[in-house]
């Protein structure tokens, strides 16, 4: 803002349905959004009148994270999945000791709770969508989790990258896409496994969007280029998510 | 009063009369106005609410709160009740959220009961003048805390000691969230009890002391039987408060919108759902206007238990006075 004295930015709190609200509203000229539009949303466009341009601006990293003490260090996808619809409910299913599993999550209407559904819980045989089970615990907020699990030797959650990748009571789960594949984790020896997440290698990986209504003009557009900007950028990187590049 | 003065004051408000006249009738009605005002708020909150839940009804169907009915895979049909709204194939049963309220509010409204009809007690009969003068203000000090300060104790400091004390199946549950709920509740039930019991009149305490019963008889046998209906308000507003309060839920309960009757598991309420949801739901979806229903919930049984609080209140005044 010191470089455009003109121009001022104002940032409101809440998820990405806040957001596209929001956009839909008048009231924002930008949607910060962590996923793709809803079905439900879309079909409302129409009726608004709003043509959303979409801006990929930066990546992020959902990492896997249970209690330090926690002996378990690997789960598959489908390991996962039965975690977290609560189809497995003791650690030692999962190559733990003889405890039960607490889960903690977040809002179902946030960002985060979706992609984490769509990616790792998707669909059962039948083609319905599987859900988080009931017995998940729901923070607000990715730090209130972080510390909950820390506290919580059977807790396991998720959360944004960057809010776990310096913290040392806490752990990482290593992914396995399938049996045989490689273990990958969002955080390597205390650090952001950028490649993993930027080429997708990283099964919870996601884009992080702007949306504006129509093409954006004058102030909102130089926002979004100084997103974009080499600037903008090392701020993402600053900020523990991950950079469209280098 | 000498017949100079009294004619001075005629002839003076005489003067005077008029321009007071039209002073006291603003006075009148500007106070009239603001208590109306406070009553059409109310009233057109509920109008809001019950409109913002008629199209929840209108669209998810009333049915669809109470539980859903699906078919198993072994053909038999089974009602389920789970509140899963942003699901593909959503379900908005508020029993779960229902009973997650309960089962903070009733421990909460046990403790503060046993609690604040005891220190009720002391203030009123026990304590001599000076030292009520000290608690009963610290004593409404605790009812001033701001609710998150109470939850974040209880999430920071109450959780731990708690966990490392009963190893309960989840850190956060019902029974912390209900401790933290007794905080606010005791002074509410210890300040409306104090205030029952100095109501009885002191005809009654002379003539129970003149029977020769001690001071545990008198207030056992004869004033508490007295302030009873007072009493019962003063539970009753607090079962309101506690029904009605969210942060401490929020922060201590974790939150799991688990149908369950374990006061050591980890359990959602109305007004948790409503915080932690409201804020990053979209706009007039089902979700939304979900929302609002559970609202409507809560402020119609808030609503009741306070009416009837208040008309048990108005009854022991009215008896008490004759």
């Amino acid at each position: 803002m010191s470089k455009n004295p003109g121009v001022s930015v104002q940032v409101t709190g809440g998820g990405s349905g806040t957001g596209i609200a929001a956009l839909f509203n008048g009231t924002a000229n930008i949607a910060n959004i962590s996923r793709e539009f809803k079905e439900s949303e879309l079909s409302k466009l129409p009726d608004l009148e709003i043509k959303p341009v979409q801006f990929k601006v930066a990546l992020d990293g959902i990492a896997i994270i249970v209690h330090s003490g926690n002996p378990v260090d690997t789960l598959t996808i489908e390991q996962l999945r039965d975690i977290f619809s609560g189809k497995i409910k003791n650690w030692n299913e999962a190559g733990g000791t003889d405890q039960d599993i607490v889960l903690y999550g977040r809002e179902n209407s946030s960002g985060t709770y979706e992609f984490f559904k769509t990616t790792i819980l998707g669909r059962d045989r039948s083609g319905r969508q599987i859900d988080f089970s009931q017995s998940m615990q729901v923070l607000q907020g990715t730090s209130q989790l972080g510390e909950a699990i820390s506290k919580d030797i059977k807790g396991i959650g998720y959360g944004g990258v960057g809010y776990f990748a310096l913290r040392n009571d806490l752990k990482t789960i290593f992914i396995k896409s399938s049996l045989k594949a490689k273990a990958i984790s969002a955080i390597e020896n205390g650090k952001v496994n950028y490649e993993a997440i930027r080429n997708g290698t990283y099964p919870l990986s996601r884009y992080l969007y702007c949306y504006t209504n129509g093409e954006p003009k004058e102030e909102v557009k130089g926002f979004i280029d100084f997103i974009l900007s080499d600037e903008g950028q090392k701020i993402v990187r600053q900020m523990e998510y991950i950079p469209l590049n280098h | 009063m000498n017949v100079k003065e009294e004619e001075f004051i005629s002839q003076y408000s005489a003067a005077v009369s008029k321009k007071k006249l039209i002073k006291e009738k603003l006075i009148k009605y500007f106070f009239m106005i603001n208590s109306l005002a406070a009553i059409f708020l109310i009233l057109s909150i509920f109008i809001f609410l019950l409109y913002e839940s008629y199209r929840a009804f209108e669209q998810i169907g009333i049915g669809e709160f109470i539980g859903k009915e699906i078919s198993t895979p072994g053909g038999t049909a089974k009602t389920i009740y789970q509140w899963y709204p942003t699901s593909e194939e959503p379900r908005y049963s508020i029993i779960s959220l229902l009973v997650g309220s309960l089962l903070t509010a009733l421990p909460a409204t046990l403790i503060s009961a046993l609690f604040g009809i005891a220190v009720g007690i002391y203030l009123s009969e026990i304590a001599s003048s000076r030292s009520r003068e000290i608690l009963k203000p610290v004593i409404e000090i605790f009812a001033g805390i701001p609710t998150v300060v109470i939850g974040f104790i209880m999430l920071a400091i109450g959780a731990t000691v708690f966990n490392d004390l009963f190893h309960p199946p989840n850190r956060l549950n019902a029974f912390l969230a209900s401790i933290g709920l007794s905080i606010i509740c005791i002074p509410i039930v210890a300040s409306l009890t104090e205030e029952a019991l100095r109501s009885v009149p002191n005809e009654l305490r002379m003539a129970s002391y003149s029977l020769g019963a001690n001071k545990w008889q008198t207030i056992k046998n004869v004033i508490l039987p007295a302030a009873i209906s007072g009493l019962s308000a003063a539970i009753i507003l607090g079962f309101g408060r506690a029904v009605g309060e969210t942060m401490i839920v929020l922060m201590a309960s974790g939150n799991a919108a688990e149908l369950t009757f374990n006061i050591f598991r980890s359990m959602r309420s109305m007004t948790a759902t409503i915080a932690a949801e409201m804020g990053e739901v979209s706009f007039e979806s089902n979700h939304y206007y979900a929302l609002f229903v559970i609202g409507m919930v809560l402020f119609v049984s808030t609503f009741i238990l306070n009416l009837i609080a208040e008309l048990i209140l108005n009854k022991m005044r009215k008896k008490l006075r004759s």
